[in-house]
């Protein structure tokens, strides 16, 4: 009887913790349950959807839209910054019988840009669909990107987008489909689905390989194959961004033109084997892998352990030899990791000067740092206060040295506070790319930090992929987490550890 | 007196911290102190069903206001657009749970296209939701969290009499329920698709629908606007039951089976019970048939939702609200002392349920229902 009351006890409370503490915390803690849970059942959509399963990903590096090398950007207010950067083209595997589309047999192309445009982009992509040595060599109409392409793989279908709109056509100009084009992502990525209901087309359905030209120019109604015209030689291509296969560079690829000789450049394709599975990384070995991560932690650990000891030693070197530089101190002991004591000073900086934009991006992080020790009700409005700091230190930053770091101030309250409950995680990718930006513009100055700089950028960069990935958006996360290997490929090992290490890690996940 | 006090300062929290917190419009404040006082109401009087159908209602048409304005600015109409599809953005509705079941064990993959994470209506925070409702109030999300349930709540009550009795067909009505909900599950699993989405939901007018691109889009466009008048209005007005969410959603049909893991149950006291079957016509989820009461089952049948409807009509007082780990026909120890007492007050299983189901009542709307103030608000000062 006393076992049957004390078990009925037992029960009783529990749910009553529960019913009282239970359910709130189970949904405040949600996010991180729900990747938890996801990283174990590693749930995904049916590939249908999506455009089929992912036959290759490649990815054009950023920031690369001068076609030869020279190619200045249109000036037109139409062509807004990387609006023609192509940063990612992803082939799908022909689908069969999709449900909730227009088109139930299909095969879809994707290309992703840095920027946006909605009207503005003409973009071909020629493909050799049977490896043999049938097709055009030449482009769809004579002379319009002045282009030729490689005498091993002639085209035998091109697909002209311009906009929201496209058409298929084979070499022989005999079969003509109208492509299914919708522009999304603020018009940053463009998905391509060419319906294959036709039985010509269907032979892509077991087609092994296929070769792609990735041509993307700018629009105009006015231009030869409604290609912009570049105003250079009549021999310079009309391609602000190609993609080119490995071992080739843009650059020394459209750039091969004679006025001489009349000889135009000739492009080379990118391979696609159509059945492959979902991206692949360029690690050899799980040990391989293993071992390089273990090292790259131990240089990153070193490395922070250095910048503590450097920040605690430029603290008391700035309390020492600048006593009046108020922020100066407080930014130095904010790195130091003196978090009450760099409070302190802020509160004095916006006492003085409440339009202080670096004062006010400190205070929003300090405010959030202590919010993660206040309990939830508190926490809440913490992180509200922060942001109204956060916000406002980009809105006041008149110069790129604010600027950086009033968005990597509010990208890093972003990363961290949940974004089920603030849903701050794209901001915060944004924040990073705009931060990331900054630093290229600043290594591109010339100036003897330029590495340093591309680590930082790179580094902001690994911050909005994991932004991206925490907002549920891996193939964004994917992009700029290449990006940043891209650009720490060429630089110091264990100065590059923490972004190295960061990208690691993703490539590993990717893997798995 | 202390233990109505102590739940009301905990909800206050509750909903302090899920809707006020962090934010500064007027709306928040409004909004949570209309909780506030449903919940204050229920647990001062005792009577839950009333002040829940209150809210349920009125959190079903917010619901529809807010779902509808943010699918306006995000996409700039209601039909499900082929950029929405295709980023797969489509939000994933607690209806489709049991339909991607089956399909997921055989593909590997969700025949929805739904975000997986990072979102309120993402595929992983949907199960989690029903995972935590389920193992605490079961079918009580039904009539505690359903933003769809609401809607035939409200037009169930606007009769004051019941046109159309269905008292006698009260297992007809189930069997067909589970009958259908086998039938959507064999039929998803055969397509690799959502039939139900595609084809049967009667929401979609209160939410999102296809273009009519087709004839078949024009054929399931007339069924939604069929099914919705009939099984949403009509019905639930002639027969004032949620005569859909008994004869024919899925989820609900679902939910009465996973009901089985929850922590609450309605209890009916058969040495109390005068067999006067009030509860069984006020039942609006037809889960107390003659034979619950005259067979003295002690509990009603499998599609309880745990609205308190039949509490509060019983002159009895013979049900309850009880613990599901106490068998059927026993009750909770009696107090020895006064601590004791006092403990058991604060263990009463009644509060409790209505403490866990009003949480998530709290937390489920907290984002619709300020969103759509903000926006009726938004339509009389000019703006939209
Ligand atoms: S049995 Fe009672 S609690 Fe259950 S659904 Fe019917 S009226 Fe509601």
């Amino acid at each position: 009887m006393k076992n049957k009351k004390s078990g009925y006890y037992v029960h009783a409370v529990f749910i009553f913790l529960t019913a009282v503490f239970g359910i709130s915390s189970f949904f405040i803690f949600s996010d991180i349950i729900g990747r938890s849970l996801q990283s174990v059942i590693k749930l995904k959509t049916d590939p249908s959807f999506t455009g089929g399963r992912i036959a290759a990903v490649f990815y054009d590096p950023v920031g690369d839209d001068h076609g030869y090398g020279g190619l200045s950007y249109p000036v037109s207010k139409n062509f807004p910054a990387g609006a023609l950067d192509l940063v990612r083209y992803t082939v799908h595997e022909p689908v069969y019988n999709a449900q909730w589309s227009k088109l139930s047999d299909y095969w879809q192309i994707d290309l992703e840009f840095t920027g946006s445009l909605r009207y503005g982009r003409n973009i071909r992509i020629y493909i050799d669909a049977d490896g043999n040595s049938q097709g055009a060599l030449q482009t769809k109409t004579e002379f319009a990107e002045g282009v030729e392409f490689d005498a091993s793989f002639p085209w035998d279908y091109v697909l002209s987008i311009q906009n929201n709109e496209g058409t298929l056509q084979s070499a022989d100009g005999l079969l003509i489909v109208q492509l299914n084009v919708v522009q999304t992502d603020h018009y940053k990525k463009l998905a391509v689905r060419i319906p294959l209901e036709n039985h010509l087309l269907q032979t892509l359905y077991s087609i092994d390989v296929t070769r792609h030209y990735v041509c993307v120019g700018g629009w105009s109604p006015a231009g030869r194959d409604g290609f912009l015209d570049v105003s250079e030689s009549a021999f310079t291509p009309k391609l602000f961004d190609i993609l080119v296969p490995d071992g080739k560079t843009q650059e020394q690829v459209l750039s091969a033109w004679n006025e001489d000789t009349f000889e135009v450049p000739v492009l080379y394709p990118v391979a696609v084997i159509m059945k492959a599975s979902l991206e692949k990384s360029q690690l050899n070995s799980a040990e391989e892998s293993d071992e390089l991560q273990k090292k790259l932690e131990l240089a990153a650990a070193k490395k922070s352990g250095e910048i503590l000891k450097n920040s605690t030693e430029a603290y008391e070197a700035a309390v020492r030899e600048s006593p009046q530089d108020m922020e100066k101190i407080a930014v130095a002991a904010f790195n130091a990791e003196k978090y009450d004591e760099a409070e302190k000073l802020f509160d004095q900086l916006l006492m003085k000067n409440p339009d202080s934009a670096n004062a006010s991006a400190y205070k929003g992080s300090l405010i959030a740092l202590r919010s993660s020790k206040a309990s939830p009700l508190r926490a809440v409005d913490m992180v509200a206060e922060s942001y109204r700091y956060l916000d406002r230190s980009i809105s006041l930053a008149d110069d790129p040295a604010e600027l950086i770091t009033a968005f990597l101030n509010r990208g890093n309250v972003s990363k961290a506070v949940p974004d089920i409950v603030f849903g701050k995680a794209l901001q915060g990718a944004g924040d990073f790319l705009a931060a990331g930006n900054e630093f290229k513009k600043l290594a591109a100055s010339g100036t003897d930090d330029r590495k340093n700089y591309l680590n930082s950028a790179a580094s902001a960069y690994c911050n909005a992929a994991i932004c991206f990935e925490i907002a549920g958006k891996k193939e964004e996360a994917g992009t700029w987490f290449r990006e940043a290997d891209r650009m720490t490929a060429d630089l110091d090992f264990e100065e590059t550890s923490e972004v190295r290490l960061m990208v690691l890690r993703y490539f590993k996940k990717v893997d798995r | 007196m202390a233990v109505k006090i102590f739940f009301s300062l905990c909800m206050s929290a509750v909903v302090y911290f899920f809707i006020v917190a962090g934010k500064s419009s007027p709306a928040e404040w409004i909004y949570a102190g209309f909780l506030m006082v449903l919940f204050v109401q229920m647990i001062r009087t005792g009577d839950f069903s009333k002040y829940r159908r209150i809210f349920q209602f009125t959190f079903a048409f917010l619901f529809a206001i807010s779902f509808i304005g943010i699918l306006y600015d995000e996409r700039g109409s209601m039909a499900i657009a082929e950029d929405s599809i295709q980023n797969s953005e489509i939000p994933f509705c607690h209806i489709t749970i049991p339909l991607t079941m089956l399909p997921y064990f055989i593909t590997k993959t969700v025949i929805f296209p739904a975000r997986i994470i990072g979102h309120f209506a993402s595929v992983i925070s949907m199960l989690l939701i029903w995972f935590i409702v389920t193992i605490t109030i079961g079918r009580g999300w039904c009539s505690w969290v359903c933003f769809y349930g609401g809607w035939e709540d409200g037009v169930s009550r606007l009769s004051k009499k019941t046109r159309f009795r269905l008292l006698s067909y009260n297992k007809d009505i189930r069997a067909f329920q589970f009958a259908f909900l086998f039938f959507i599950i064999l039929v998803s699993f055969a397509f690799l698709s959502s039939v139900y989405c595609e084809w049967f939901c009667p929401f979609k007018i209160v939410t999102e629908f296809s273009q009519i691109t087709d004839i078949p889009g024009l054929i399931a466009t007339v069924m939604f606007i069929g099914l919705f008048l009939g099984l949403v209005i009509v019905m639930p007005f002639l027969t004032r039951k949620r005569f859909q969410c008994v004869s024919f959603c899925p989820f609900g049909a679902f939910q009465s089976f996973a009901d089985r893991l929850s922590s609450f149950r309605i209890s009916i006291d058969t040495d109390k019970c005068s067999g006067c079957m009030k509860c069984a016509s006020s039942c609006p989820f037809c889960a107390i048939d003659k034979d619950t009461i005259t067979g003295k089952k002690g509990r009603p049948e499998i599609t309880c939702a745990k609205c308190g409807e039949c509490i509060a009509v019983c002159p009895e007082k013979a049900i309850s609200y009880q613990f599901s780990f106490v068998r059927k026909g026993c009750s909770g120890p009696e107090a020895e002392s006064k601590t004791g007492e006092i403990i058991q007050m604060f263990l009463e299983p009644g509060t409790l349920f209505l403490f866990s189901a009003f949480t998530f009542s709290v937390i489920i709307s907290s984002k619709f229902g300020p969103d759509a103030l903000m926006r009726i608000f938004s339509i009389f000062t000019g703006g939209l």
